[in-house]
């Protein structure tokens, strides 16, 4: 690979920089191409096998660009990548021991399973484009009862209700009990989606008495992260380096043994030599959290030795459930593609409307 | 009632060129951006030669302002600037071919 910086030792106590510099030759080389023909050559995606294998989680390696590209396709997935989520509720009945505001609030957080990208944003509050419309709004009402007569209860329960454990005849509300109010065109237009929906069903929303009721409508728009967290695709988008762990020496026999015994993340292994006893190998690297327990120990260090790839970035995004992380990744690169456009042209703009030589003293 | 009444605070001048720059050595007010574009810039900006001194800062966490300083071997730093954003996105483009390319749709992994 091309002149990358690929050592970033963690020394005794604080992490210490080591780069392996690249030779004379290669520097030269690099200097000569343009940064994007030098991102071409460094730049590596790689999907990893993740240990769930759930389609909401996706871990992958991004290896040769530098941490704030890293930093901020992470910062963009946590703040600028639009969902829709429930925005305004509108209380008709609420007798349940939940005061409405926090009733509203509970509401808001719920994940809701729309493609952000059938919406648009609605316009700002007083502005022209701030009606709600079809295209930038979606209802969901939610209407429970908890008859005062249990042999009122209709049987089976309605959807996304079930009584608590006991003999008290408490009712469960789930997210399950939303109902989506198709307006306009809106069945067609989500059909392939199998209409719009909470993303999880069993999520708890309050818990009513015999008697108790709520009634609300709940009006959903698309926002981002930054505005509120519920706005957030993702449960977690984070990143960390590839750590490399080294043996500096044949670790063999019993202190093979020990050092497995060592590693609270099974990092290494025990390889049989035959009639030649046993010798430790690091089996795991990756699983390695940089916790230093086996260098702990007076001697230790002489033998292991922990360091990290400075460009090799191991990169996890846990989807909230209403796009797969590939999408969101995608997204998140356009997000900051379009940062880059608008203020390239907000730039030549500037350089059209002032001449910048007279703007100059 | 609305669940969420408060919303960001939005700058009034998207680009602008602080007093006191001169052709080679000025600092950007960019409106609107934080550390996410503001550091990838910088680190664009850094990778290219002609450029001497790059550096950004967030002045104030509740401003939606980041400055961000160029100083050039010669050449006007706004021009400079333009090649790190076009360098920027490029990256976007190639970084995007690669995730297309390398990793598999939902579907594929479920099977």
């Amino acid at each position: 690979m091309l002149g990358r910086v690929t050592k970033y030792r963690v020394k005794n106590d604080a992490p210490s920089e080591v780069f392996e510099a690249a030779s004379e030759q290669e520097r030269k080389d690099r200097l000569l191409l343009s940064y994007a023909e030098r991102v071409e050559k460094t730049l590596d995606v790689k999907a990893v096998q993740s240990g769930g294998g759930h389609t909401n989680e996706l871990v992958f390696d991004l290896v040769g660009v530098d941490a704030s590209i890293a930093n901020a396709l992470r910062r963009i997935l946590l703040a600028e990548v639009a969902t829709v989520a429930i925005e305004h509720v509108y209380m008709f009945m609420n007798s349940s021991i939940i005061h409405d505001e926090i009733l509203a609030h509970r509401l808001g957080l719920i994940p809701i399973m729309a493609n952000p990208r059938m919406f648009e944003f609605v316009g700002e509050e007083g502005g022209e484009q701030d009606e709600p419309t079809e295209f930038n709004t979606c209802v969901f009402k939610l209407e429970v009862k908890n008859p005062a007569d249990p042999a009122d209860m209709p049987d089976p329960m309605p959807t996304g209700t079930s009584y608590a454990a006991g003999p008290r005849r408490t009712m469960n509300v789930f997210s399950g009990a939303m109902e989506w109010c198709p307006h306009g065109d809106q069945v067609e237009r989500f059909e392939g989606e199998g209409g719009l929906r909470p993303v999880h069903d069993d999520i708890l929303i309050a818990k009513l008495r015999p008697g108790q009721e709520i009634v609300a409508e709940m009006h959903c728009r698309k926002g981002i992260g930054k505005d509120h967290a519920k706005f957030s695709p993702v449960a977690t988008a984070s990143y960390r380096l590839l750590p490399v762990v080294t043996l500096k020496e044949e670790v063999e026999g019993q202190e093979a043994e020990e050092l497995v015994a060592k590693c609270p993340l099974n990092v290494f292994d025990i390889e049989d030599l035959g009639g030649a006893g046993k010798r430790a190998k690091v089996a795991r690297p990756r699983d390695c959290t940089m916790c230093r327990e086996c260098i702990r120990e007076p001697g230790w260090s002489d033998k292991v030795s922990l360091s990290r790839v400075a460009d090799h970035f191991i990169f996890g995004i846990e989807s909230v459930g209403m796009l797969p992380p590939k999408e969101l990744l995608k997204d998140s690169i356009q997000v900051l593609r379009q940062k880059c456009d608008s203020m390239i042209a907000e730039v030549e703009a500037f350089e059209s409307g002032v001449d910048f030589d007279e703007a100059m003293p | 009632m609305a669940v969420n009444e408060h919303r960001p605070t939005v700058a009034d001048i998207k680009f602008q060129v602080k007093e006191g720059s001169s052709l080679s050595s000025a600092t950007f007010i960019f409106g609107d951006e934080d550390h996410t574009l503001g550091n990838a810039l910088r680190h664009v900006l850094m990778q290219n030669k002609e450029v001497d001194f790059c550096g950004y800062s967030v002045p104030h966490p509740s401003e939606p302002k980041m400055n961000l300083r160029l100083q050039t071997t010669g050449r006007p730093a706004l021009e400079l600037l333009k090649e790190g954003l076009r360098d920027l996105r490029d990256l976007c483009n190639i970084l995007e071919e690669r995730v297309e390319r390398e990793i598999p749709d939902a579907e594929d992994e479920e099977s």
